[in-house]
């Protein structure tokens, strides 16, 4: 049995740029070897996708079950957005070996707390 | 509709994976194995070639081969300098070589990558014509595709379309003829009557 979970403290789901992101993992994975937790942005859209790679904390000598508590610094950019033709969208993703077991959970980041949303872009 | 709501994004396109009849892919590997595994992926553009060769990445692993790709496109018509000699330096029979675009390579280019390559177990290529490998297989592509690729992509938006001439404006390149669409979901070109 796999289960992997991600709670963000306070139960937020939106930040500002600069700000710290802490949380807790916790898995439960037979015979883990790696458990790290990622920050990261992606895009979605008409091109080929595109990752940022923000920040990994590697929790070292994972058990098989067990919680750990993680903390991040947001960069100052890029926000969250979407348009016609990009959208740039965050996350924080757990992945645990063997099995390459993943969890991943989508946050937003901009100074409103809010998607930036541009409605009309030329094609 | 947002970028990342739209049913025809990169990613949800690259989710569709070659198509290939019931019982076909055995029967493609053991004419690999016949072909003493040196041939070519061939079709036009836009008929699945780097997706069907992406997707026999992890059967040619199962069959214990150690697989490097390299790929070449009307941007990048070289390989890196030095890039081929220190791969040659590294092969031997249990390794196969993909390579995505060999028509880029003129025929001098062709004839050095089969030298740096021929310790190597395998070389399979894409390429839009034949000659350069045995054929494996010839890449088609069909109005009908078209239209189950799309309605497999817009089904979550409950509004399927696929447009009577659109793979024939986009001469069967099906890359193209989604990326259209894309367009038309996004707002940014009127759909075509």
């Amino acid at each position: 049995m796999t289960g992997l979970h991600i709670e963000l403290a306070d139960g937020r789901t939106a930040f500002k740029p600069g700000e710290p992101i802490a949380g807790r993992v916790s898995w439960d994975v037979n015979g883990a070897t790696s458990a790290e937790v990622r920050l990261f942005w992606y895009t979605r859209g008409k091109g080929t996708e595109d990752v940022g790679l923000v920040d990994t904390v590697a929790f070292p000598n994972p058990q098989a079950a067990e919680q750990r508590t993680f903390q991040f610094t947001l960069p100052e950019a890029p926000f969250s957005f979407s348009g016609k033709l990009i959208s740039i969208i965050w996350a924080i993703e757990l992945i645990v070996e063997p099995g390459s077991s993943v969890e991943r959970r989508e946050i937003v980041v901009s100074p409103t707390g809010r998607e930036v949303v541009v409605a009309h872009e030329g094609a | 509709m947002r970028a990342r709501d739209n049913p025809f994004a990169a990613d949800r396109v690259e989710s569709i994976r070659y198509e290939l009849p019931e019982g076909h892919a055995g029967r493609l590997l053991a004419r690999l194995e016949g072909l003493r595994y040196r041939a070519a992926i061939v079709g036009p553009h836009g008929s699945g070639k780097t997706t069907l060769l992406e997707d026999l990445e992890r059967p040619l692993v199962r069959l214990g081969f150690r697989v490097t790709y390299l790929r070449l496109d009307a941007a990048h018509r070289r390989f890196d300098p030095g890039c081929l000699s220190r791969l040659a330096a590294t092969l031997d029979a249990q390794d196969l070589v993909c390579l995505d675009g060999a028509e880029q390579l003129g025929r001098a280019a062709w004839l050095v990558f089969r030298w740096r390559t021929r310790r190597a177990g395998g070389v399979l290529i894409t390429s839009h014509r034949p000659g350069l490998f045995p054929t494996l297989i010839e890449c088609t592509t069909s109005p009908e595709l078209l239209d189950r690729i799309v309605r497999r992509l817009a089904t979550p938006t409950g509004d399927v379309r696929t447009p009577a001439d659109l793979f024939a404006r986009h001469h069967g390149n099906l890359r193209e003829a989604l990326r259209e669409l894309y367009d038309v979901y996004a707002g940014t070109l009127p759909p075509r009557t």
